[in-house]
């Protein structure tokens, strides 16, 4: 029987109709890229017919939760510094930013601060590739944001549970949906074709140690989350810490004391990133030209 | 302290850092109250971030208003002593961070 309510609720999930349409663009693109002889250039090309989201590329990733603030000029040199699945990531995210602003209040802040935070958490940490993990905490909590959309009562039930019971969000969710948005994550990686460590991330962000193949992926996002909590940049749908993973810290070869530097960096930034909007009367073209 | 982009700076509030030309000259001291005349001219000039004091732009990076939240944000974490631990840190961070920033506000 609960499993009949899973597999109802995944279909209505991944009807597509209401899904956040991605851009045309990044379906094309997903094709280039499988054959390996496919170059940087004309992917940026395919990219860069699309104006409205060049330019919402560009506006992401000059901000400070990448490594390269305001010194990317184009999309192909964004694919050169980024690589391809952080790009892949960044749009994705920029499609869906209406809805997740008109749907949950706070979750595009709370997704950006964990994106800044999850960065930080993995440069400290030495990890490779730190604007991979960047992204994994930018759609750490895109489940939440199609819940909204796909199951608009049981969201506001999620939502009224969190209120008058205490719950944080998470464990709302599995006592109304029976699941969490770590479910709808994985299903929503699977269905996009994410990236495995990215999927990991987005699956396993609540409990890391859990992770089965990329477990650094997994408690980065876990520590990133945690810290955007502690600021309360955002809100992803909580006004209360969620259990820092003791484990997670370990994963990523971290003390407590080394957070220390991560509160720093983003206490720093967080107002520059702050400004990464991408509503109407946000201007999306460099500033420059005007 | 926190880095801004100008377009976020309002007057009233106090420059943290000296604002310097591309090649290190000062223009403007640290400690000086922003107007809305400054920050026009400073957007003539092609600054387009400031360093400025204390929460200017959210409670979020208010070390003070930080130190006041732990208590809520941790209101279920009581019998997990790991997380009373960082609950001990983090109180610690901020309450140097929120002494630091007094310091430099007073400076100013």
């Amino acid at each position: 029987m609960e499993e009949d309510l899973k597999t109802s609720a995944k279909g209505q999930i991944l009807s597509i109709r209401d899904l956040p349409t991605l851009p045309k663009v990044l379906e094309e693109v997903s094709r280039l890229v499988q054959n390996p002889n496919t170059s940087i250039e004309a992917i940026a090309k395919v990219i860069s017919r699309d104006q409205v989201l060049s330019a919402k590329v560009l506006k992401m990733v000059n901000s400070p939760v990448y490594g390269f603030p305001g010194r990317i000029g184009s999309v192909q040199h964004s694919l050169v510094l980024l690589g391809f699945n952080v790009i892949r990531g960044v749009i994705i995210s920029t499609s869906v930013f209406d809805i997740m602003s008109k749907n949950m209040e706070g979750l595009w802040e709370h997704s950006i601060g964990c994106a800044l935070a999850t960065g930080l958490v993995a440069r400290k940490a030495k990890l490779k590739d730190p604007e991979e993990f960047s992204v994994c905490g930018l759609l750490h909590d895109l489940g939440k944001v199609v819940a909204a959309v796909q199951l608009p009562e049981l969201h506001k039930a999620v939502g009224e549970a969190v209120r008058t019971q205490d719950l944080r969000w998470f464990e709302a969710e599995k006592a109304v949906l029976g699941f969490g948005h770590d479910r709808i994550n994985a299903w929503l990686a699977q269905h996009w074709h994410l990236p495995s460590t990215i999927k990991e991330a987005m699956s396993s962000h609540h409990f890391p140690e859990r992770a089965q193949f990329y477990p650094q992926h997994a408690a980065a996002a876990h520590v990133g989350d945690f810290v955007v909590r502690l600021f309360e940049f955002g809100s992803g749908g909580d006004d209360q810490i969620a259990p820092l993973s003791e484990q997670a810290l370990k994963i990523l070869g971290l003390k407590l004391g080394d957070l220390d530097e991560v509160l720093d960096g983003f206490a720093e930034n967080l107002g520059e990133v702050s400004s990464v909007t991408f509503g109407p009367e946000d201007d999306a073209t460099p500033k420059d030209k005007v | 302290m926190q880095k801004i982009p100008l377009t976020l700076a309002k007057a009233g509030m106090k420059l943290a850092k000296p604002i310097t030309k591309a090649n290190g000259m000062p223009i403007i001291a640290a400690g000086v109250e922003l107007s809305d005349s400054l920050i026009s001219k400073l957007d003539g000039m092609g600054i387009d971030k400031v360093f400025v004091v204390g929460d200017a732009v959210a409670a979020s990076q208010n070390p003070s208003e930080r130190v006041l939240r732990l208590d809520p944000l941790f209101r279920r974490m009581d019998a997990d002593p790991f997380m009373m631990q960082v609950k001990r840190h983090l109180r610690e961070y901020f309450t140097i961070k929120a002494a630091a920033d007094a310091a430099v506000a007073e400076k100013g």
